[in-house]
């Protein structure tokens, strides 16, 4: 077994040239990827340079929203080959039954990305069906299930200004960031809808997340739409449509717990993508000999919509809000340092990430990441499409090599496994599993709370370690086969070893299930890459996040541009 | 009912792992029932039939010695899921039936589970495989991703005497059972069974639990 081949020299595999890019072992720590931002690659950025360029054309199939603001409306996203219908259906919501859990039951409006246009048989099937969401039953034609509450503290504000004719207050918009918010999209065959597969092979649409995000995005139309409708309602002749400007200050909000955490621990391969691609358009720009005027100008200008961007962050968690002073701390630093540098700095970009890495926070340094990337869209945009892997049904035949190559292996690449003593409390005082009243993965205390034994294989550290203690204790030329033939226990552990996709960022080097764990990161990261911005702790395990804020609407499609939003402009 | 795929292989490797099998043996469950109920065969199915063995506290006596040409388990009948593994991992490694002779399994349960990890030993060797039961069973050619429609007359078997495999002669096209378009259609019985299998995966809500408010957000949000 040559192990050379799935732990080589980390390489610009994408751009035909050999780049160097940061080291796992700098990138791949939990309180790094914790406290990265969405950059140009993020999921719903990409999503929305591919519906303009592809030239997506959005209508209202139906509205059929009665002035009780309930009912269904149907909006009709056509790109050049396919057209998707957002089917969203509108509720009458007992304020008491609003909860953001993934266990309720009734919601302000549920939604279905439809593959095609439903007629009515189709509607009256999701209309029985997706207003139950995860109770209710879906088919192949059902791309993504999603639904979402109001913001009971800005909704019924803003239909109350329209309603008398004038515009809520931007600084109130600001406060909340969204009138609605989801509380899961669902995706990838859930409750029996659409498998990824189905649909990946579209242009536009192999990359991770994409209907997700288009989804989320149309949703985000639906809710402004309904704010419009339901301030007539109550307004009559006297009501004023919400202000263009101001409704791009709403997003749509999320509200995220662990359920999202084990994703990028259980596809190790497509994580590595995600990062490998992250750090590559770093490393294409920093390969950069000088810059021009026109982009130092940009990238200036970045600086300065980030800065307004992070002052808007606040948030009343104390961890979080220490992070964020000091973040702006850092933007400052980084203009000052960064305040000489001009057409005729040599390699300035790769001299930003370096000083960045020795003087800012981990938010400053990944903050610089973003900013650095931003300006070179035509360099970097296209690895937002090699963010995908392509799904094996079957795990490729094969186990080569013995017991010695894969001990080799395990030493001179898993150390940061290996280092932990788990035989200490502390070590492996968590366990994560899934809740039987909940369906989700949820995060115990191993010494404390009854259920261990059916813990989920996230321990990824700690597994490795007790895979390689009976390594040891096998004959070093015994086949790996024969190994795991006797030690079917450690199956996981060897797949993830010899996967030949998992490439230098597949496993976060830390351990999972420590004391001193702080789950969130694991959530942030991945919602980094999606392009969710305004995190929000709400505990060491949830927290909420805005999407799309500043961003057009598709009704808006000619007259403004996809990608020049994510930190709003001082004019917007 | 209608199903994703996902939902197959997802419920598949639950009730693997809920049965007592250890999680990596329940991926390769859940990938397997996921290549059959592809292509139309009842993978669910016999998964739940080799689990009634499988969820026994001697389920490692089920895998296969692989010693020579006639390999066996300690328990008197191979697991066709784990005969599937242990030929999958040896593939490509010098093994006795890659010469003149074929490899014998003996006694196999559940069979059809063997077939999808077959197809990825065809996949890594690039050559189609031939599978006997018997003279009475026509055989089942097996290639990269492709498994013939003969294999529908093993479809429910719940043991064969022996499995014989081999490399297939001729060259003519396989035409094997073509993935299904659309979602798939499960028994809901066999669904319902399984269900329960994975239940035994999940941890009950506890006093300790609800206090830490394990997952986060447990709270009525209203803001």
């Amino acid at each position: 077994m040559d192990r050379a081949e799935n732990f080589g020299p980390v390489e610009d595999g994408h751009a035909g040239c050999s780049l160097p890019l940061r080291p796992p072992e700098q990138v791949m720590r939990l309180a790094r990827l914790g406290a990265f931002h969405q950059t140009r690659l993020s999921f719903l950025r990409a999503t929305l340079r591919h519906v303009w360029s592809a030239g997506f054309r959005f209508a209202y199939d139906r509205w059929e929203i009665g002035d009780d603001g309930v009912g269904v409306a149907v909006y009709t996203a056509t790109g050049p080959e396919h057209t998707y219908s957002l089917v969203c259906f509108a509720h009458d919501l007992d304020p008491a039954m609003r909860t953001d859990r993934v266990i309720a039951e009734a919601w302000d409006a549920t939604f279905v990305l439809y593959d095609g246009i439903p007629d009515d048989g189709e509607i009256e099937r999701l209309r029985a069906n997706a207003p139950k969401q995860e109770a209710g039953r879906f088919r192949h034609t059902d791309l993504i299930l999603s639904r979402t509450n109001k913001s009971a503290r800005l909704f019924d504000y803003v239909v109350g200004c329209l309603a008398d004719g004038r515009q809520p207050d931007a600084a109130r918009l600001e406060d909340v960031g969204y009138v609605m918010r989801t509380t899961a999209v669902y995706g990838n065959g859930k409750f029996g809808i659409a498998d990824r597969h189905r649909y990946a092979g579209r242009a536009g649409f192999g990359g991770p997340f994409r209907m997700e995000m288009l989804t989320v995005w149309m949703i985000r139309q639906f809710v402004a739409d309904l704010v419009d409708r339901m301030a007539r309602v109550k307004g009559g002749s006297g009501a004023a449509p919400l202000d263009r400007a101001l409704r791009r200050r709403l997003g749509i909000g999320n509200s995220t717990g662990l359920g999202l955490g084990p994703f990028i621990v259980n596809h190790p391969a497509l994580f590595a993508r995600w990062i490998e691609c992250r750090e590559t358009a770093l490393a294409r720009v920093c390969a950069q000999e000088r810059a021009p005027s026109e982009v130092w100008v940009v990238f200036r200008q970045w600086i300065g919509r980030a800065r307004a961007d992070v002052a808007a962050w606040i948030v009343p968690d104390e961890l979080q809000a220490e992070k964020i002073a000091r973040l702006a701390g850092d933007i400052d630093r980084l203009e000052a340092f960064s305040a000489g540098f001009g057409p005729k700095t040599v390699r300035p970009w790769a001299r930003i990430r370096d000083w960045a890495a020795d003087r800012l926070s981990l938010e400053g340094q990944e903050l610089t990441v973003s900013l650095l990337i931003e300006p070179y869209g035509d360099l970097v945009d296209d690895l937002a499409d090699r963010m995908a892997i392509d799904d094996r049904e079957m795990a490729p035949a094969g186990m080569p090599g013995s017991v010695d190559d894969i001990l080799e292996a395990i030493e001179d690449r898993y150390n940061w496994a290996l280092e932990p003593d788990y035989a200490t409390p502390d070590a492996q005082a968590r366990f994560w599993y899934v809740s039987a009243n909940k369906l989700e993965p949820r995060l115990g205390e191993r010494w404390e709370e009854a259920g261990a034994d059916l813990e989920l294989p996230l321990a990824i550290g700690r597994d490795i370690a007790a895979c390689h203690a009976d390594l040891r204790k096998a004959a070093r030329q015994e086949c790996l086969a024969n190994f795991l033939l006797r030690h079917p226990e450690h199956r996981h552990v060897v797949r993830r070893l010899c996967d030949p996709d998992l490439g230098s960022y597949g496993q976060i080097r830390d351990n999972l299930i420590g004391a001193d764990l702080l789950p969130l990161n694991l959530l942030r990261c991945k919602l980094a890459f999606f392009g969710a911005t305004h995190f929000d702790p709400k505990s060491d395990r949830w927290l909420r996040i805005n999407m799309f804020c500043h961003a057009p609407y598709p009704d808006e499609t000619e007259s403004q541009p996809p990608d020049d939003w994510i930190f709003p402009r001082s004019d917007a | 009912m209608l199903c994703s795929l996902n939902e197959i292989q997802a419920l598949a490797t639950k009730a693997a792992r809920g049965a007592g099998l250890p999680w990596g043996v329940a991926d390769e469950a859940g990938r397997a029932a996921r290549w059959l109920e592809a292509r139309g065969f009842a993978g669910l199915s016999a998964l739940d039939g080799a689990l009634d063995r499988l969820s026994a506290p001697d389920w490692r006596r089920c895998f296969p010695i692989p010693d020579g040409a006639v390999w066996r388990a300690e328990c008197g009948g191979i697991d066709g899921l784990f005969a599937g593994i242990a030929l999958a991992d040896r593939a490509g490694m010098p093994i006795p039936h890659a010469g003149a002779g074929a490899l014998i399994l003996s006694t196999v349960r559940w069979p059809l589970l063997t077939m999808p990890f077959l197809a990825a030993v065809a996949e890594a060797l690039g050559e189609r495989l031939a599978v006997s039961l018997g003279p009475d069973t026509p055989v089942i050619e097996v290639g990269p991703g492709i498994v013939s429609e003969t294999c529908r007359d093993i479809e429910g078997l719940p043991l064969a005497a022996f499995v014989r495999v081999e490399r297939a002669e001729g060259r003519a096209a396989l035409h094997g059972a073509s993935p299904l378009d659309g979602s798939i259609p499960i028994d809901k019985e066999v669904y319902a069974r399984l269900d329960r299998r994975a239940a035994r995966t999940y941890v009950p809500e506890s006093a300790e639990s609800r206090i830490r408010g394990a997952g986060g957000s447990d709270l009525i949000e209203t803001d």
